[in-house]
């Protein structure tokens, strides 16, 4: 299959086409192959702090646009937002000069303890007020626009009382921050606790939407039924590539990206996956010309 | 209802101790799993997700106690020394000393300083190199104001000293060595800068004069006091060699007078 990776007319500056999250593994094959590919994405912390990765860094950058996901910088903490992280993400954003800057609607960090996870919040008024005075600080500390990815969550809080897809819309329209949308953690959230992964696409602005993600997950059997596990190890599985459709055909054609974090297999499979999210948008364009 | 900040307190407390976790299970929706085993898939995610972290720093501790010592360690790590950073690179500096009180450590006296060396490896691999100066860049002092210079170090140099041969113990423990496998513990004392040099890190064996000199220099110390530190206990040092030599090799981003 081939399919071309030209950038469509009037979508601006940002490529509406597949990337792939790039990992140390393989920057010589990128450097050396220059593989047909949109853009990449790096997890921000990875590259803080100038050190041997940036300079690899910088060469991609030369080639590829370069997007910055953050996982460490706790949007959702009720600690203050630490300044050290804030000042090593502007300087690599001044250095890269980004597609986007992404963080997750999570939290990681109490009391200083980091648990470097993304952690679930309440679905709460109190939560919501919380997350978007942060996002707004983040965004004034930053001086851009944020792009904030919904995550997958395995346990649902009692006094949750809005649902996440109200939450994260109020989220994108009070803050003006743009969405994120991980397509594999809809469905994984949703298998997990039951709700309808097409409702949680209808309930986002359209126009929020800036960037989508793809991954793969794990299956784990416990006593009383089986929880999905977002570890980012495998391929997208056909349920996931029927939701991305469906979010194409309702986002439009958004750079979307391919997640593979361990168990990392040969760059050729990563840009398979890619070569077939930018087939489903390239499908989309044909229909919608 | 708690308060968000209530609730969070709570669900870190939960990851680590088990009374907690019973406790903050109650608030949670039980939906055909139990909220018990619901809160496992994160407690599992936080200490195997460090571990991850503290292998891929500690390659060579890994390989010498096995996996299931380090994992054993690394558990009794993470559940004592919190992560202070949302940037897990900064994670694991501890894990030297922690390694030097793990039960049935006595038996492996170099443990801590292998980590010791792999953690200086790390930091200098994730630390900026700025530009070198050079022996053109030091002919602007004045002969005059050379006793109260102070040469920086470039922020990834460590120094490193053992009674262990940590540095043989690390090369023949990487992947790709093929010389010869088998060290000799009592080799004596050893001391290494550790420094970034480009896209590699380098390990460069100091004298004992070289070494006491290079620390006073890392504490601030002015090139007087500094020789002045070394011909206490080492009369010969030959404070020019060593200086071209470290020159040479890019150790110092700078001077101030």
């Amino acid at each position: 299959m081939t399919v071309s990776f030209r950038q469509p007319v009037g979508t601006g500056p940002v490529p509406a086409c597949a990337g792939i999250g790039l990992r140390s593994t393989h920057v010589h094959e990128i450097l050396e192959t220059r593989p047909a590919l949109g853009w990449v994405e790096v997890h921000s912390e990875n590259y803080f702090g100038r050190g041997i990765p940036r300079h690899y860094l910088e060469r991609i950058r030369k080639d590829y646009p370069v997007s910055l996901h953050g996982v460490g910088l706790s949007v959702g903490s009720t600690d203050a937002l630490s300044r050290d992280h804030l000042a090593a993400l502007r300087e690599l954003i001044a250095d890269i000069d980004p597609l986007f800057v992404s963080e997750h609607l999570s939290w990681s960090s109490v009391g200083g303890r980091y648990l470097n996870d993304l952690l679930p919040l309440p679905c709460t008024e109190e939560a919501l007020a919380h997350v978007i005075a942060r996002v707004d600080e983040i965004q004034e500390r930053l001086g851009r626009q944020m792009l904030i990815e919904n995550i997958s969550s395995y346990l649902q809080f009692a006094e949750s009382a809005i649902p996440e897809w109200e939450f994260l819309a109020e989220l994108a329209t009070l803050s003006g921050c743009a969405v994120l949308l991980d397509v594999n953690n809809i469905f994984v959230s949703a298998t997990n606790h039951g709700f309808d992964a097409h409702r949680y696409l209808q309930a986002i602005p359209v126009r929020a939407v800036r960037e989508m993600h793809l991954a793969g997950f794990t299956r784990k059997t416990f006593e009383g039924g089986e929880i999905l596990i977002d570890t980012h190890n495998r391929r997208v599985v056909p349920e996931v590539w029927r939701l991305y459709e469906a979010a194409v055909a309702r986002f439009g054609a958004v750079p979307t990206l391919i997640e593979w974090d361990s168990d990392l297999p040969p760059l050729a499979v990563l840009l398979d996956e890619a070569r077939r999210a930018q087939a489903i948008m390239e499908t989309h364009h044909a229909h919608a010309a | 209802m708690p308060t968000l900040r209530e609730l969070q307190i709570s669900f870190a407390a939960a990851l680590t101790n088990r009374e907690a976790a019973m406790r903050f299970a109650t608030g949670l929706r039980a939906q055909g799993i139990a909220a018990e085993r619901r809160l496992q898939v994160y407690r599992n995610n936080l200490f195997a997700g460090l571990t991850e972290v503290l292998a891929a720093v500690y390659p060579v501790i890994h390989r010498l106690v096995g996996e299931a010592y380090f994992e054993q360690a690394a558990r009794a790590y993470i559940a004592n020394y919190p992560s202070p950073s949302g940037d897990v690179h900064r994670y694991g500096g501890h894990f030297a000393a922690h390694l030097g009180r793990s039960p049935g450590s006595e038996t492996l006296g170099y443990l801590p300083d292998v980590a010791r060396l792999e953690w200086s490896y790390h930091r200098a691999f994730h630390a900026e190199q700025h530009p070198a100066l050079d022996a053109e860049g030091l002919r602007a002092v004045q002969p005059q104001d050379y006793p109260r210079l102070r040469l920086m170090l470039q922020p990834s140099a460590r120094l490193l000293e053992s009674g262990y041969p940590v540095l043989r113990i690390w090369q023949a423990n990487q992947p790709d060595w093929t010389g010869d496998a088998t060290v000799n513990v009592a080799e004596g004392r050893m001391r290494l800068l550790i420094l970034r040099q480009g896209v590699e890190v380098a390990f460069i064996p100091l004298g004992i004069g070289e070494h006491l000199w290079l620390q006073g220099l890392a504490h601030g110390l002015t090139l007087l006091e500094a020789q002045q530190r070394v011909a206490v206990r080492e009369p010969g040092f030959d404070l020019g060699a060593a200086l071209q030599c470290l020159l040479s090799q890019g150790v110092f981003s700078g001077w101030q007078s």
